[in-house]
């Protein structure tokens, strides 16, 4: 179903914010100490900024927090637990394309198999307006060579997009919660003209060349799912990794968590769960003290194998990275993912073994890759 | 979920973090990308430093232990009976009978209240502060000020880096994460350690069995005795910087390096980075600093804030518990509150304000985010309120009033008398393994906030000593062994961990300050 696209002049955002803010918690992008953008909960419609560059925290942070109770139990004569959902309305506005990629992965995940209401629930309360990228905010950005932006077609998972233009946004809907948001103030928004349409195919004819789009991720995903890297290079990567665990704290995709319980006295508490990552020895540690990935290259591997192999690409539709260029910032060794991938390219095409030839690809991921890759 | 812009509490580097907090608790943790020390990361330690926040152990509220029975007790009590026993004791002992032993996590404002509490409250000189800095009577002021004191940003800039310790990237991963970042620049560097660490690896040159002390004294007198290969990377650099953890190595050894570093550091085109071990160790040291005294039989009566000697070494023990007076003031029930006759809970470093002094002598603002559990409080609050009723004079009661203090508060001249080192290396020995411990290693694995930090602790259960695997084979030991290391002074017990990094004949291992020879065998 087409939906109307409209028009805001960049002026009239402040008092289109200040109407969504009655909607519930407003989180959007302002600048924090240190000159840190934030993606945060806006106490007045001045802080907006969304002239900002990159927010370190995903906003999946939001939906799956660090830390979150689950329920609080009472124990004794009989056993009582009491759920805790949040379910605070939220609007997060002005979030990056890829960030809306990854809570949309983050939501296929948790709703497969057992649904995670805590998840869902957080969710279903979320409305998302996303703001198209029309340069790459930050240098480690590289969303368009992993299908993570720079920007949404209909159908990938926000609810309203902004798209700036010279002096206004276009506002395109791609749910009823967006045309609710829309409808808070409709006096400020007018109908989208061919110009406005001819402005933006012009930006994004360009946008090829602001963005990098070498197809470092295609060759990543071809080398992992072929087993084309010799176990010494990822010995190698992984002895640099110091296990500091950022790159999954700070990944959109990232999904994993540890359970556990607080009490003071073993009758009344809470249950919690945390983030966790999988370079940690002690996330895979069986209850025997067996680790069946006991090694640091293991660990190492398994973390870029659950985001590159074909395995999982076929699984979830798409490569576990959105190039958002966190883990670019947040790796104090820099064996982050792009420089892995960069380390990839540099092997030869050689296969580790057999013929030459089994180091094509079965299904050429390219071709898949193809298949993302913006109008 | 809010974000409150704070410092980590654990290592000296300061790195700037958010506390993320949503309904009155802090749920997370995250760098700050635009602050000049953490750029964005992280290490473990920072990482999982919130987690520490909501353990059940947490001391909520004053105690007090009489024969053996521990009463909890409101806040007042507890500090008239603290006050009350401490002028006891001044009263009824000569000397230095009251001890000061506080931890290098406290803030420059709590440091400040201590010593005035010393010093004008109970007249005594028997402070210990920041004991991980034990013995460290003086470092070259060149070396902590001035052109040729670095700071972290200058290692990029440098175009000869000399690290001179092991572990740096877990003890100081800020330092090491730079030095990485600036040989994959091409920048050279020699890595001076006893293991072939993540550094040693890229390293122009790794210099294996060296002793730093010895090499840097041959290089500030001109490169005698060095190897060839070291003295022409030395004289062909414009601008060298060295780093050297502080107390990676036994105190008289760590005594000779710094007086050669100094010599060193008065050369044009060379810097010296010093680390401190802890969050506020500079700090500590600038607020200087320990009595050698401290620990003697006339002691009688010691506060231990945020510390826990217990578990330092059997003696200290010992000590503690022949006291007449022992308040411990802190966040969790450590092996040395269980031994006090007073405890007091303190807040943590997200639930006060303060400021940390970093390894650059950077001051940095710790800010609360979230109340303390039960009936804690900030160390800042409970000081103010001791030094009142010690009788302190005009000590105000907000961190500023303290901290107007602190601008004119002269530096308290260094103990003349020499500290006895301890931990001296051994001499004889008819064993061919030599134990080399991690030092810095063995401080942190008995730092009790990581002792509370659940991943932290999850990572370091095993206890580990690290071999060449052709030492192993020698020996019959397989990987996963426990073994019991024996040495002059003492002996442990840890699994047997193998690997080329170390050379051999040498085992590393954190776990005791074993120097020198030792045996292994294999523990039943």
């Amino acid at each position: 179903m087409a939906r109307r696209v409209q028009v805001i002049q960049q002026e009239a955002v402040p008092p289109w914010v200040a109407a969504l803010m009655t909607e519930g918690t407003l989180i959007g992008p302002r600048h924090g100490p240190n000159g840190d953008p934030q993606l945060a909960p806006l106490q007045a419609v001045e802080e907006l900024n969304l002239a900002y560059t990159h927010d370190l925290l995903p906003p999946t942070r939001y939906l799956l927090p660090p830390t979150e109770v689950l329920f609080r139990f009472q124990g004794g004569e009989s056993l009582s637990l009491s759920p805790e959902y949040d379910e605070r309305r939220r609007v997060f506005f002005g979030i990056r394309s890829c960030d809306v990629k990854g809570i949309r992965y983050q939501e296929q995940f948790f709703r497969r198999d057992f649904p995670d209401i805590y998840f869902l629930t957080r969710l279903e309360n979320a409305t998302l307006v996303s703001l198209a990228c029309m340069a790459p905010p930050l240098p480690t950005c590289f969303c368009p060579c992993c299908d993570g932006g720079p920007l949404l077609k209909p159908g990938e998972g926000h609810d309203l997009q902004l798209t700036p233009l010279q002096g206004r946004y276009l506002v395109e809907a791609d749910s009823e919660a967006g045309d609710a948001l829309v409808a808070k103030a409709p006096e400020l928004f007018r109908e989208a003209t061919a110009a406005d349409l001819a402005e933006r195919e012009e930006l994004l004819s360009q946008i090829d060349q602001r963005f990098s789009t070498t197809g470092y991720l295609s060759r990543g995903i071809s080398k992992v799912t072929n087993d084309a890297v010799p176990e010494e290079v990822w010995e190698e990567l992984a002895e640099r990794c110091i296990h500091c665990g950022g790159c999954a704290y700070l990944c959109p995709f990232c999904t994993c968590f540890t359970v556990s319980d607080r009490s003071r006295d073993g009758q009344q508490g809470e249950r919690f769960r945390r983030w966790d990552h999988c370079i940690l020895a002690g996330f895979t540690r069986e209850a025997s003290g067996h680790n069946p990935r006991d090694r640091k290259c293991e660990q190492f591997k398994r973390r870029f194998f659950h985001k590159l192999s074909y395995q999982y690409l076929q699984r979830e539709g798409r490569p576990g990275c959105v190039g958002c260029g966190r883990c670019l910032t947040t790796c104090m060794t820099a064996v982050d993912m792009a420089a892995v991938l960069m380390r990839f390219r540099e092997l030869g095409r050689k296969p580790k073994w057999g013929p030459p030839w089994a180091v094509k690809p079965r299904t050429s991921p390219l071709s898949l890759l193809r298949e993302f890759v913006l109008p | 979920m809010q974000r409150i812009l704070s410092t980590c509490p654990h290592c000296s580097a300061g790195c700037g973090l958010y506390l993320l907090v949503d309904r009155s608790e802090v749920i997370g943790v995250m760098p700050s990308a635009g602050h000049p020390i953490s750029r964005g990361t992280l290490c473990m330690r920072g990482w999982t430093s919130f987690q520490h926040l909501r353990r059940p152990e947490r001391l909520e509220f004053p105690q007090i232990r009489l024969n053996g029975t521990v009463t909890r007790v409101p806040w007042e009590e507890a500090l008239a009976c603290l006050v009350d026993g401490l002028e006891r004791v001044r009263l009824e002992h000569t000397g230095e009978a009251i001890g000061l032993w506080a931890s290098g996590r406290l803030t420059n404002e709590e440091l400040l209240l201590l010593r005035r509490i010393a010093a004008e409250g109970l007249h005594t000189n028997a402070v210990r502060f920041d004991p991980c800095l034990h013995g460290l009577d003086r470092i070259p002021a060149a070396l902590l000020q001035g052109p040729n004191a670095a700071r972290l940003e200058d290692i990029q800039a440098a175009d000869l880096l000399v690290s001179l310790g092991h572990g740096l990237e877990e003890h100081h991963p800020q330092a090491a994460s730079r030095l990485l970042k600036a040989m994959d620049q091409g920048t050279k560097a020699i890595v001076i350690s006893p293991r072939r660490d993540l550094l040693a690896k890229p390293a122009t040159l790794h210099l294996q069995g060296a002793c730093p002390e010895e090499v840097v004294a041959s290089l500030a007198s001109g490169g005698e005795g060095s190897p060839e290969s070291l003295r022409r990377l030395w004289g062909d650099a414009q601008s060298r910087l060295l780093i050297y953890p502080l107390k990676s190595l036994p105190l008289s050894r760590e005594r000779r390096l710094l007086a050669a570093l100094e010599r060193l550091a008065a050369e044009d085109g060379t810097k010296v980075l010093l680390l401190f071990p802890r969050a506020n160790s500079r700090g500590a040291f600038r607020q200087r600093l320990e009595s050698p005294r401290l620990g003697g039989p006339e002691l009688k009566a010691l506060l231990v804030v945020e510390e826990d000697p217990a578990t330092w070494s059997p003696a200290c023990r010992q000590m503690l518990q022949g006291l007449e007076v022992l308040a411990v003031q802190d966040l969790f029930p450590t092996e040395t509150a269980e031994l006090a006759h007073l405890v007091l809970p303190a807040a943590s470093f997200a639930e006060k304000g303060g400021t940390f002094t970093n390894t650059e002598g950077r001051e940095q603002h710790l800010r609360p985010a979230v109340l303390p559990p039960g009936e804690a409080r900030p160390g800042w609050v409970i000081l103010t309120e001791l030094a009142r009723r010690l009788g302190v004079r005009e000590v105000g009661s907000t961190l500023e009033d303290v901290r107007s203090g602190m601008a004119s508060e002269p530096v308290a001249p260094a103990p003349a008398e020499p500290v006895p080192d301890l931990a001296a290396m051994a001499t004889a020995g008819h064993s061919s393994l030599q134990h080399v411990p991690d030092r810095l290693g063995w401080m942190w694995r008995r730092d009790t906030v990581l002792r509370y930090t659940d991943d932290w602790q999850r990572e370091h259960q095993d206890r580990w000593i690290e071999m060449h695997p052709e030492d192993a084979k020698q020996l019959v030991l397989r990987p996963g062994w426990l073994v019991r290391v024996t040495g002059e002074g003492g002996e442990f017990q840890a699994r047997v961990r193998v690997s080329d990094r170390v050379a051999r004949g040498i085992l590393i291992s954190p776990y005791e300050l074993l120097e020198g020879p030792v045996q292994l065998e294999r523990a039943a």
